[in-house]
């Protein structure tokens, strides 16, 4: 009777909180609904946007895209072979093969088309490459772009070219071929032996990574899957060739190589469609958003609905289903908007190919968008629940709007396919999928991760959104000027305002992006000058890391002993400090060991493996030009300096003014996390593989700093940490001459390992029983 | 009814902290008129606040009915009726659609809701405007729903911060008049006002704040006793040519001005 009971109060409890949050999400969405500023942005924009971009289109750039995608200029799909066999008896092969597949696709093409006569056909010529010119065949191909037929994406390659490695590339792997030739698929050909009757000739695809790769590799499967299908044995067997009832395929994928420029004739005009339809929903969304946080308190509603007996985070959830169901709105109505006109305007085919739009690949993008527009409607009201006014939200919103024009300009690049980290990459995963979609190329496990990290996405950002909603630092706190952020206090300050260490922050994101560009330039320049080189980069560490906290410091009277934590620690955190620096490093090592094996799952082996090779070549690079210096200099530039300057900005200015306003351990895990993200900036990309190790790292300096309430037995970890891996590359070639020292390439021993592990974990252990160094003093 | 014990609240701004309430105590009863009366930044909002459970007190705590607000926030909530001067009206719903949304976030059932509506809009006077929109309301009749939106709980506190802001004459006599009915019906009401003669009319005890601090607190009699003088604006005058006499207190006299409290 009792288990009824309660469960009778838990059911209407929660049956409660869902009337409520319906009652409270159809009030907010009427309050938005009947504003005209929602209407213009809803219903409008999608009405009057598009007919004229398609006029804009059509009229100006329209000769230049079918010129590109329609008729003058078809695609060629470019082919390595290798074979096991000589050139006289693969060429004819090879002929006969190209021959093949232009038959089978004239007839699939013919067999598609369902009325009237077949497309005319404009012959070509499957040639061998110049290169081995004799063997030069002339069979029939593609048409230029059967943009009558409906098939669904092989029409893009009107010819296919077959090349025959140059003699100085026998040896290399197909790979390598594919590579050095910039084409598009290697057929690896392997016949079988004179006395094995019955095997099949062995067919291996290797494709590069690029849109035009992919579908270089599909049409090629396709093709042969056809051609085994129409049981093509006899003529094989004419041609002096077993082959049997079967071609076998593998298809492998190869890493693009990453300094080769884009195909232009891989460039998708579908990339286009999600990243329009995406701005536009978040367009829709973007006025609720404000009006329904930082309009409420600037209304003076706010103040009102917080004195209510209601839990925040239903306030909250209201109004970011309010918020979700008109850029849902918006959403649909752009697509409505988009694929009415394209189908008014017949841009079908120029934008999707001969394929055009289905009513699957419609219902899967709009799927997409739902997902999209609630990760972006939870960003914005996290966002927009930090506004004290309307002004204010606006200010904040349109830098994150720009910004995501960025992931929405690099999923255009065709190169980018959606693996590895961009799967988990906020709106690049979704656009690249959504490009998928259109594709009808959609691979599921990235999918789902897209998917489910995007989800994720949106949970901790309502997350996020109800802990600052209605806060009385929003609530009640005015709004600060610019002066008030220059301004130089009567009083010493024992800590940074977090407006004057985020000021530091943003200050040094710029410094340090024009800094490593001119250090970059200045390496071409001072390349016989390494020392001269190494000194300006100590200057530079030491100036911005070190210089410029300082100066806010000086303007903001902020005491450096509480605002930097330099003040001097107890003796007993310098023990464990010490052991710690000289120990980490093997386990950090083995960990990037380790994340490399992980990132295998995601990128594939290859590319994993060109990663790992790229940076270890960069790092030998580095460690080659600095045996040239004096040992004082190295340790100086690569130590010393940095491991300070460092800590006096990240575990010093960033994390003292975090302790001051929440919690440790998210004072230590955001300084760790800016630690890493400054790691991975670098002249030409963001190296993301030094994000996770250098952020754990940061936990751990985070972690001495926060206990010992000082940043010097984290300076001297960092120092010693990093002088281990300067000085194991320094005195490598002596070193490797020790019979108990790795040679280059090796993992860390285990019999390294587990030492390290234990040492370090005994480190952390004093480290978390000693006595906490002095507490921070107020000294206002 | 409504307990404040040692309230205080130190703010802040720029580079300095403010101490907008110091160790504020008092009791109101139920059935009667508590105002909490001062200069602008003596610190009457911030407390209003502070016992709403809006601001978390820095010391000491509010108890309504034996509810801390620290402890049980919600619990206060539901037993207090809040009007604030700055208290916006949803400009795009109907008064009738406003007043039932906050009539459902209280837990009153549909029918209890418009029933209460009626009565309400009836007694404050603004019956014809149920169905318009409250951004074509004006000031007095947006305070005017404000009030009911308040009581469509029946709550048995009432916290009014100057509710009678911007009001002319004839809305501020509306507004009282409701109040010393409220009173007669047993509420325990905190009235924040500038308006002097009238609270000297409809309050039954006073809490005289000044710069942070409860200079004078009690019936009128006994502050007519602690102060020598026989009326509220006598005695205000007279407190802030004191305040504004001592050297110390000029500069931070205005600073807390400054500040929301």
């Amino acid at each position: 009777m009792l288990d009824d009971t309660k469960r009778n109060v838990v059911n209407r409890s929660r049956s409660s909180w869902f009337s409520r949050l319906k009652r409270l999400t159809s009030k907010e969405l009427r309050e938005t609904l009947r504003d005209r500023r929602t209407i213009v942005t809803l219903i409008l924009m999608p009405l009057l946007v598009y007919p004229i971009l398609s006029l804009v289109f059509r009229t100006v750039l329209m000769s230049t895209l079918e010129e590109t995608l329609g008729g003058n200029k078809p695609a060629v799909l470019n082919i390595a072979f290798s074979s096991n066999l000589s050139d006289p008896q693969t060429v004819p092969f090879v002929r006969m093969l190209a021959s093949q597949i232009d038959q089978l696709d004239a007839q699939s093409r013919a067999d598609q088309i369902p009325a009237g006569p077949a497309a005319p056909l404009e012959k070509d010529s499957a040639t061998l490459d110049a290169r081995s010119s004799d063997d030069a065949t002339d069979a029939p191909s593609a048409d230029p772009l059967g943009m009558a037929a409906r098939r669904p994406r092989f029409a893009s390659f009107a010819t296919h070219r077959w090349f025959r490695p140059q003699e100085d590339q026998e040896g290399m792997s197909l790979s390598e071929v594919v590579l050095a030739n910039d084409v598009d698929l290697g057929v690896g050909l392997v016949f079988p032996n004179p006395g094995e009757t019955g095997k099949p000739v062995q067919v291996s695809l290797v494709r590069r990574n690029t849109t035009n790769g992919r579908n270089a590799a599909d049409y090629f499967q396709e093709k042969l899957r056809l051609f085994n299908r129409a049981q093509l044995t006899d003529r094989l067997k004419r041609e002096g060739l077993r082959t049997d009832d079967a071609i076998g395929l593998k298809e492998v994928m190869v890493a693009v190589d990453p300094d080769a420029p884009p195909s232009t004739s891989s460039f998708s005009l579908a990339s286009l469609i999600p990243l329009v339809l995406v701005l536009m929903t978040v367009t829709g969304a973007v006025y609720p958003a404000i009006d329904l946080t930082a309009g409420e308190r600037e209304r003076g509603t706010l103040e009102t609905l917080m004195a209510a007996p209601v839990p925040k985070v239903s306030i909250l959830m209201a109004k970011f289903f309010a918020v979700w169901t008109v850029a849902i709105f918006t959403a649909l109505l752009n697509m409505i908007g988009m694929a009415a006109t394209v189908w008014t305007f017949q841009f079908e085919k120029i934008l999707l190919g001969p394929g055009g739009f289905s009513l699957l690949v419609i219902v899967k993008i709009f799927g997409l968008l739902v997902l999209f527009s609630a990760f972006f409607s939870a960003l914005m009201l996290a966002v927009t629940s930090f506004a004290r006014s309307f002004k204010e939200a606006q200010a904040y919103l349109i830098p994150i709007i720009l910004l995501s024009m960025g992931p929405g300009l690099m999923a255009m690049n065709p190169a980018m396919t959606l693996s590895g980290v961009y799967c988990v990459t906020p709106m690049v995963n979704v656009l690249l999928l959504g490009r998928d979609v259109i594709n009808h190329d959609v691979q599921w496990v990235p999918a789902l991760l897209a998917v489910s990290s995007t989800a994720l996405y949106a949970l901790l950002a309502i997350q996020f959104a109800a802990n600052r909603f209605g806060g009385d630092d929003v609530l009640y706190a005015s709004q600060g000027t610019l002066g008030e952020l220059l301004s130089r206090p009567k009083k010493t300050q024992s800590h940074f305002s977090t407006a004057a260490a985020m000021f530091g922050l943003a200050l040094l994101l710029p410094i340090n992006l024009v800094a490593i560009g001119a250090l970059g330039r200045m390496a071409k320049v001072l390349e016989s000058q390494y020392a001269t080189w190494a000194l300006l980069m100590m200057s530079f560490t030491f100036l911005s890391f070190f210089c410029v906290p300082w100066l806010i410091a000086l303007v903001r009277r902020v005491d450096l002993s509480s605002g930097f934590a330099s003040r001097w620690p107890s003796l007993g955190f310098w023990g464990p400090a010490i052991l710690l620096g000289l120990f980490m490093w093997p386990i950090l090592a083995s960990f990037v060991d380790q994340w490399y094996r992980v990132s295998e799952l995601f990128i594939g082996a290859d590319m994993a493996a060109a990663r790992r090779d790229m940076l270890v070549e960069l790092t030998q690079d580095q460690v080659v030009k600095f045996r040239q210096l004096p040992v004082a200099v190295v340790a100086l530039a690569f130590s010393i300096v940095p491991a300070i300057c460092e800590e006096w900005f990240f575990r010093g200015m960033i994390m003292q003014t975090l302790l001051k306003k929440g919690a440790a351990w998210k004072a230590i895990l955001v300084s760790a996390a800016l630690f890493g993200f400054f790691h991975t900036l670098s002249q030409s990309t963001l190296s993301m593989d030094r994000l996770l190790p250098t952020t754990l790292m940061g936990i751990l300096l985070g972690y001495v700093c926060y206990r010992s309430n000082s940043i010097w037995p984290g300076a001297v970890l960092h120092m010693l940490h990093n002088g281990c891996l300067v000085f194991l590359g320094y005195f490598q070639p002596q070193l490797s001459q020790l019979s108990w020292f790795p040679a280059e390439g090796e993992n860390v021993p285990a019999t390294w390992l587990v030492p390290a592990v234990v040492v370090s974990i005994v480190a952390v252990g004093i480290i978390s029983i000693l006595k906490p160094g002095e507490k921070v003093v107020s000294v206002a | 009814m409504i307990t404040a014990h040692e309230l205080t609240k130190t703010f802040q701004v720029r580079d300095n902290h403010f101490v907008a309430v110091d160790h504020v105590s008092f009791e109101v009863q139920p059935g009667t008129v508590f105002g909490l009366l001062g200069p602008n930044g003596a610190g009457k909002t911030t407390t209003m606040r502070m016992i709403l459970g809006l601001l978390p007190a820095d010391q000491g705590y509010a108890e309504i009915s034996g509810v801390r607000s620290d402890h049980d926030p919600d619990g206060v909530k539901r037993q207090v009726g809040f009007v604030s001067a700055s208290a916006g009206v949803y400009q795009w719903l109907t008064a009738r659609e406003m007043l039932e949304f906050f009539g459902d976030i209280y837990g009153l059932a549909p029918d209890q809701s418009n029933a209460q509506i009626d009565a309400l809009a009836r007694l404050l006077n603004f019956e014809r405007i149920l169905s318009s929109r409250c951004t074509t309301l004006s000031t007095g009749e947006k305070q005017r729903v404000n009030l009911a939106r308040a009581l469509m709980h029946d709550p048995p506190v009432m916290i009014l911060d100057e509710p009678t802001l911007g009001l002319d004459v004839v809305g501020s006599q509306v507004i009282f008049d409701y109040i010393d009915l409220l009173k007669d019906r047993g509420k325990a009401i905190i009235l924040c006002t500038h308006r002097l003669e009238q609270a000297q009319r409809i309050c039954s005890e006073f809490g005289l704040l000044h710069q942070g601090k409860m200079v004078n607190n009690g019936s009128l009699a006994q502050l007519r006793d602690e102060t020598g003088q026989q009326d509220l604006v006598s005695m205000f005058i007279e407190l802030i040519r004191q305040s504004e006499n001592q050297p110390e207190n000029r500069g931070a006299a205005r600073t807390v001005s400054g500040v929301a409290c």
